[in-house]
């Protein structure tokens, strides 16, 4: 419980952003070496999906060249991404994703 | 750059994993990090003071839960998020350009408030309301707490454990005075002495209590009972200087807090009774310039032998104290304490307390258990008897039940205190006689006396009783002494006289002087006694020891009670004394001659008993009792007896043996007589009857078959 109301802008702040954290898209890119299963084994093992949803991920990336895969925190957006890379890396694919704030 | 980071870093993230574990988390992230740093006391209390540290886990915790969670049939591999590695480099950074070499708590803070969409700097800013330099600093004077060679708040805890609060009945006075004692300028310390089990530590959970509630002078209004670990304290100090040195922190930490009481349980844990050879080891001489200083405020508890001890060796650290003893309650007051007791202990052993048994348990113990006190001993045998009925799946600890436990606690025999040895005693002469033969007077005598003692009637401070046996050799008077025992189901323990008729031999018995070699082994009859407090005392052969020895019994037989060499009381109040003496043996015999024989025997012997012992000997004994020598129908007796022994040795073989009468009657005459008594007449048949046994079981028919002994022309033959 605030005991008295302090005053806000005494505060010293490297940058200026009280705001909400924003959220942000990760998307997956086609590209022509990466197959279809690995894109479906990443969507489970680093996305959580289910075998439907990664059919339909890849799918869509394969047709439309980009695909939604999820919306997360920054945090958690950089990190899923970091992993996915380096898996892809560790089988010689090219794969890429992107970061948007939503 | 840092390679290091301090323990409450290191305490935080070993948290934030387990939490990560927990929720199956595949990324550790800066908001499990917070969520392990709220878990510290001080950092929760730090931000407490600068915003709402509730709300703050509330909002960390939601978010986590939002996060992914690894199924369970997957296998869990967590890492670090990279906001969690973006932030230790900045942490690290921050770190290194404040010249440390280690890692803090505010760098880690600092660095996640430089975290751009974090939700735990999100989250961290919302719930403070003070500036972030506020927090940040306040942070900074915990770590300085790291750094510093002083032991923090919670490593303290390593070697205190606060004193748990009871409500205690009575020793009112004793904590007011104790309270008082603790409110002084200097030497506010206090010693609480007492007997083992009097309440020593209790009165420590009460004065908890008082603190607790506020029952206190106002001066320590704000003070907390700590005990003081001891073993803890020695615990991995190997160096010379170790202890010292964590013994000095430890104190100062103390010391700075201003509000804590520190209780040490057993003055014999801080060492200081017996010195060492380098003298220095010992925790107490390490705590009394803490105790002179009053900086800290000190109750030890301890037994009376303790305190004398120290003064032996070192008088100055009494002075520092101010000593309260405590007394044994009343049989009023014990009761109200077992009263309070009860409840935890029905609930304990799950069965039901009677109503009388406090009352039984409080007599019984006071009686039978002498070397603790009260009212330790009796919620002691209280505790036993449910722990007794929960064993057998009993539900209520009834009278009978507590006086089973006490004989397994005092090794009493159980029908020593039941209600059944009434009919054993009823029968005791009755079945005294039936083994001894011929000795009626003797044990009427012995009888009696017992039985007296039984009925409550003879004076509660001697023993049972204090016999002297007088009469010649081999008549039953160590064996009556071994059936009284047997009839009275308590052990039987003989002390042969000759072996103590030097000087020195009361050593023996009694235990050596301090000093002298053979002082820890205690004394024979001492410890035998103390060990069993219920039981036959044979002392044979008693004109042959020493007089020293003599006087060393005229104080059983007066009061009771010896003291040991180290000085501790033996309670011989339920011993049966019995002392045999062949004083005066040649002289039954020779008033055989010319005269009546029975008549003149007895008064023979007591003239000379008279004259060997001294007055003030004879005078203390509870009878002075003559056994009457061997005549003929005893000697037949003994002799039946001693058949039936062989008989029955015998019997294993499948031999039957035929005494014929005239052989019988060629024994007795061999055997019978008055100066040897019944060794005699065994001697007889182990010389005449066995041999010829003998021969036929190694040689002759072996086994199963039937042995006539007749008597033919002064020879026995089969």
């Amino acid at each position: 419980m605030p005991q008295q109301e302090q005053e806000r802008q005494s505060r010293v702040i490297t940058r200026p952003s009280n705001r909400e954290p924003r959220r942000f898209r990760v998307s997956v890119l086609n590209d022509d070496f990466t197959t279809f299963e690995f894109v479906i084994m990443v969507m489970m093992t680093v996305f959580n999906k289910s075998m439907a949803e990664a059919e339909d991920i890849a799918e869509t990336t394969h047709i439309h060249q980009k695909s939604t895969v999820g919306v997360y925190s920054l945090d958690i957006a950089q990190s899923k991404v970091a992993k996915a890379t380096e898996m892809a890396r560790a089988e010689n694919y090219p794969l890429r994703f992107e970061i948007q704030p939503e | 750059m840092p390679i290091t980071q301090t323990a409450n870093v290191t305490g935080a993230l070993v948290e934030a994993f387990g939490i990560a574990n927990e929720k199956r988390n595949e990324f550790l992230t800066p908001e499990h990090l917070v969520a392990g740093f709220l878990k510290d006391r001080d950092f929760w209390d730090a931000f407490c003071k600068c915003g709402r540290a509730e709300a703050l886990e509330a909002e960390i915790y939601q978010y986590i839960n939002s996060l992914d969670k690894t199924p369970e049939d997957k296998e869990l591999s967590i890492e670090f998020s990279a906001q969690l590695k973006e932030m230790f480099d900045i942490a690290g950074n921050a770190a290194a350009s404040a010249m440390v070499n280690a890692v803090q708590t505010h760098h880690i803070i600092y660095a996640i408030f430089q975290l751009e969409d974090s939700y735990a700097r999100f989250y961290l800013e919302q719930n403070l309301e003070s500036s972030i330099p506020d927090f940040l600093n306040s942070l900074i004077s915990l770590s300085d707490d790291e750094d510093g060679g002083v032991e923090s708040g919670e490593k303290l805890a390593r070697y205190l454990t606060p004193v748990l609060p009871r409500e205690i009945v009575g020793m009112k006075d004793e904590a007011d005075r104790l309270l008082r004692v603790l409110c002084r300028k200097t030497r506010s310390n206090v010693l609480v002495a007492g007997g083992r089990g009097v309440g020593k530590t209790a009165l420590a959970g009460g004065i908890s209590d008082r603190l607790e509630k506020g029952k206190v002078p106002d001066m320590l209004k704000d003070y907390l009972l700590m005990e003081l670990n001891t073993t803890a304290i020695l615990s991995g100090t190997q160096y010379r200087g170790d202890l010292e040195g964590r013994v000095h922190s430890i104190m100062e930490s103390i010391a700075d807090q201003e509000n804590i009481i520190l209780y040490i349980d057993e003055l014999k844990s801080l060492g200081g009774t017996s010195k060492t050879d380098d003298g220095s080891k010992d925790i107490l001489s390490l705590l009394v310039p803490y105790m002179k200083s009053g900086e800290v405020k000190f109750v030890i508890s301890a037994t009376h032998e303790d305190i004398k001890k120290l003064t032996a060796t070192d008088n100055g650290v009494l002075s520092l104290f101010r000593q309260i003893d405590i007394e044994e309650p009343s049989d009023e007051d014990a009761a109200k304490i077992i009263k309070g007791i009860l409840p935890e202990l029905s609930e304990h052993h799950g069965v039901k307390y009677d109503k009388d048994v406090t009352a039984q348990a409080i007599s019984l113990s006071r009686r039978y258990i002498q070397d603790r006190c009260m009212p330790d001993k009796a919620i002691d045998l209280l505790d036993e008897a449910g722990a007794y009925a929960q064993t057998r799946h009993e539900k209520k600890v009834t009278e009978k039940t507590v006086a089973q436990a006490l004989a397994d606690i005092c090794r009493i025999d159980v029908a020593a205190s039941d209600d059944q040895t009434k009919g054993d005693l009823y029968n005791m002469e009755e079945g005294l006689k039936k083994k001894i033969y011929g000795q009626e007077k003797a044990i009427r005598q012995v009888s009696e006396a017992i039985l007296m003692s039984k009925a409550g009637l003879l004076d509660n401070d001697k023993t049972i009783g204090s016999f002297l046996f007088v009469g010649p050799t081999g008549v039953g008077k160590t064996e009556l002494s071994k059936v009284l025992a047997k009839q009275l189901h308590v052990p039987l323990h003989r002390f042969d006289m000759s072996e103590y008729s030097e000087k020195h031999s009361v050593a023996k018995l009694i235990g050596s002087p301090a000093g002298y070699v053979g002082y820890d082994d205690g004394g024979i009859l001492t410890d035998t006694v103390r060990k069993n407090p219920y039981c036959v005392l044979l002392l044979d052969e008693i004109e042959k020891a020493h007089e020293d020895i003599y006087n060393l019994l005229l104080q059983v037989m007066d009061y009771a009670v010896i003291s040991d060499n180290k000085g501790r009381k033996v309670d011989f109040r339920n011993v049966v004394l019995i002392m045999t003496s062949n004083a005066g043996a040649r002289y039954a015999h020779k008033a055989a001659v010319g005269f009546d024989r029975t008549a003149n025997a007895g008064e023979a012997m007591a003239k000379e008993v008279k004259s060997v012992f001294a007055p003030e000997f004879i005078n203390r004994l509870t009878s002075v009792v003559v056994f009457n020598d061997m005549d003929k129908t005893m000697a037949g007796m003994i002799l039946d007896d001693k058949i039936s022994k062989l008989q029955g040795r015998l019997d294993s073989k499948g031999i039957t043996l035929e005494v014929s009468p005239e052989a019988y009657e060629a024994l007795l005459k061999e055997g019978f007589s008055p100066a040897y008594g019944a060794r005699e007449i065994e001697r007889v048949v182990n010389s005449r009857l066995t041999p010829l046994l003998m021969k036929e079981i190694l040689f002759g028919r072996k086994t199963g078959f039937t042995a006539s002994v007749k008597y033919e022309n002064g020879e026995f033959t089969l």
